[in-house]
């Protein structure tokens, strides 16, 4: 009776249990979210996401305990399924923040702590699950019922968990990948670093079309796209080789008049000057000039701004040199991401405050030869060409390895959470035998109580699996009591569990063989 | 009465068990018993002791008393037959013709195949 009260009690709650299980875990994944450095992904869409998490979670954590209804046969195990399966969407979601790391937009390179951090949580979500499946895979052996549904369940267990086992190294593979899409991009690259060079515009269907994702602009229609402090972005620009520069900086306190004199801007729009040494090859694309030729507006690689304006006579300070009309505006692209994926466009200072000015008193046009200019009529355009071809060519490598490692990935988090929901029934049943082996639909308990001691529970559980191996339930009843006698005459813990693993492993198989081979007419007598 | 059984497979572990129930061929054993007498594993005694009742060399039956006067689960016992016990004797003494003690385990004496 009261067992019966307790199974009603548990049908009806597993649905609840499993359904608040579900929008708790969903609610507890937006704060670990946000807490992994994802605020720019938050803001905006981020909301709608967090939504999308706690119903998402809500509704499978439903699923979950109408799926535990069904199939399974005991209450106990109904309620457990629930619980494990929303333990493993848990150990899922883990995995797929792991296989899809969203970086840290805020400039700099946070790939390799966000590559590591997302590693690290896919080893340990992996090995979580794997901890579940193979302890359920061990109980799947003892489980006690014979009906189909219940094989099905160990049939199932069995299969996903030797397929969770597979998709360990495919993980592991997945990550390898990542940096190795990472390495290539960056090596195929030489060229898609200069690419980066050009006008942002024209590159960005480019880095779409490579499912690279350029980090949007603050400023919106600012093509020239610097993940700085948006209090920085005090400049519009426009697009390459159209109408110059509107300077909106205002002048600095201390800036000269506007009578000083300007040395000639040597340069062009469409220059494009280049350096061997520097950290990305000191590539300057020199895009806009200022209207009297003072200042100009080049797309540079890192620090090479700098450099090329202090060897062409420009001083770097601006509270050193004079105002004028031009800003320099620098950017670079850097590969980033545990994939690879993304080309993160920052800007290397604060381009806003960076005004290149002449100053007469360091002028120095012979130094101008340390810088090459590139030759051709166009030779920003030729620049463009080369490297977009470059860029395409490579970019089927780069997408298939980008959706090579993200697809092992997927896998493994499927995997995963199949194997773990179809462990959740054996768990229970593990539970359950631990604390009554003779309780419920299991082998009937004579003779002393039950012992405390757990190997007690888990030798019954092996004699009523091996009982029920022999497929032959009239005889499966005789040879359990008569195990289940001889089993009580053990005291140590470890003789107990060996008299079970011995029956369990040898006694099925043979006695159906001795069943087969003689008449199946058991003569026994109670 | 002759039985349309043939016998039961004869192995080494099974003419060891006949032999620890020929020792009191009146007496009844169990599995269990037999199995540490033998220091074979349980899940090989259980289906000779099997094999040995299919072929109506032993009957068994659980213990008569209760659980509960018995303050212990009841046992299965198993018990020759007068059949059985011919039998057992025979195999037995052939067994002891054909190989020699400390063999057990490296040969498989193939039985005659039916009662004798």
């Amino acid at each position: 009776m009261r067992a019966e009260a307790l199974g009603r009690m548990t049908m009806r709650q597993t649905q609840l249990l499993g359904t608040a299980a579900g929008a708790a875990t969903g609610v507890a994944m937006v704060p670990l979210l946000m807490r992994w450095g994802q605020h720019r992904w938050l803001i905006g869409t981020g909301h709608a996401i967090a939504a999308v998490f706690v119903l998402g979670w809500t509704v499978a954590g439903l699923l979950i305990g109408l799926a535990a209804r069904r199939l399974a046969g005991d209450r106990r195990e109904a309620a457990a399924m629930a619980v494990a399966g929303v333990g493993a969407g848990t150990l899922t979601i883990w995995q797929l923040m792991a296989a899809f790391p969203l970086q840290n937009y805020r400039g700099g390179d946070t790939s390799r702590p966000v590559a590591v951090g997302a590693e690290a949580i896919t080893a340990a979500a992996t090995a979580a699950s794997l901890l579940i499946l193979t302890t359920s895979a061990a109980l799947a052996r003892s489980a006690r019922r014979t009906s189909r549904r219940s094989k099905m369940l160990k049939g199932i267990t069995m299969v996903f968990a030797v397929a969770l086992a597979a998709s360990v190294p495919a993980a592991v593979q997945s990550a390898r990948n990542e940096t190795r899409v990472r390495d290539s991009y960056q090596s195929a690259g030489g060229a898609v670093v200069h690419a980066n060079h050009m006008v942002e515009g024209i590159l960005r269907p480019f880095l779409s079309y490579l499912e690279l994702q350029p980090v949007g602009s603050s400023l919106g229609t600012n093509p020239f796209i610097g993940d700085t402090d948006p209090a920085q972005h005090l400049i519009t620009a426009e697009p390459h080789g159209s109408a110059p520069v509107v300077d909106l900086v205002p002048p600095r306190a201390g800036s000269p008049t506007p009578d000083m004199p300007w040395i000639e801007s040597p340069f062009a729009p469409g220059d494009v000057y280049s350096m061997p040494s520097g950290p990305y090859g000191s590539l300057v694309v020199v895009s806009t000039v200022s209207p009297d030729g003072s200042g100009f507006m080049a797309l540079c690689t890192g620090g090479a701004e700098s450099d090329l304006a202090q060897t062409l006579g420009y001083s770097p300070a601006p509270w050193n040199a004079g105002f004028c009309d031009g800003t320099v505006h620098i950017f670079t692209t850097r590969t980033t991401g545990a994939g690879g994926r993304q080309a993160q466009i920052s800007v290397l200072g604060h381009f806003s405050a960076q005004l290149y000015c002449p100053d007469p008193d360091t002028a120095s046009p012979s130094a101008k030869a340390s810088w090459v200019k590139a030759a051709g009529s166009s030779p920003c355009l030729d620049m463009l060409s080369d490297s977009w071809h470059h860029v395409m060519s490579e970019r089927p490598k780069l997408t298939a390895a980008i959706r090579w490692a993200n697809g092992t990935r997927i896998t493994a988090v499927v995997l995963t959470v199949l194997l773990a929901i179809a462990a959740a029934p054996f768990l229970t049943a593990m539970r359950g035998r631990l604390r009554m082996p003779g309780d419920g639909p299991g082998p009937r308990r004579v003779g002393r109580p039950t012992s405390p001691d757990i190997s007690h529970g888990w030798a019954a559980s092996l004699i009523a699996a091996a009982a029920d191996a022999l497929d032959d339930p009239g005889s499966a009843e005789r040879f359990l009591e008569e195990w289940q006698a001889d089993l009580a005459q053990f005291d140590k813990p470890w003789r107990r569990l060996l008299y079970a693993l011995s029956v369990r492993l040898l006694a099925p198989r043979r006695l159906r063989a001795a069943r087969h081979q003689h008449s199946p007419d058991p003569r026994a007598r109670r | 009465m002759g039985t349309k059984r043939s016998g039961p497979r004869m192995t080494l572990q099974t003419l060891a068990v006949l032999r620890v129930m020929l020792e009191a061929p009146t007496d009844s054993h169990y599995g269990l018993e037999i199995a540490k007498a033998l220091h074979l594993p349980t899940g090989t005694v259980y289906p000779i002791l099997y094999r040995l009742e299919q072929a109506d060399w032993t009957v068994s039956e659980f213990e008569e008393a209760s659980a509960v006067d018995l303050e212990r689960p009841r046992r299965r016992l198993y018990t020759l037959t007068g059949q059985g016990v011919q039998a057992a004797r025979a195999e037995v003494d052939k067994g002891r013709a054909a190989i020699t003690l400390g063999d057990l385990g490296q040969a498989r004496i193939v039985g005659s195949g039916g009662a004798s």
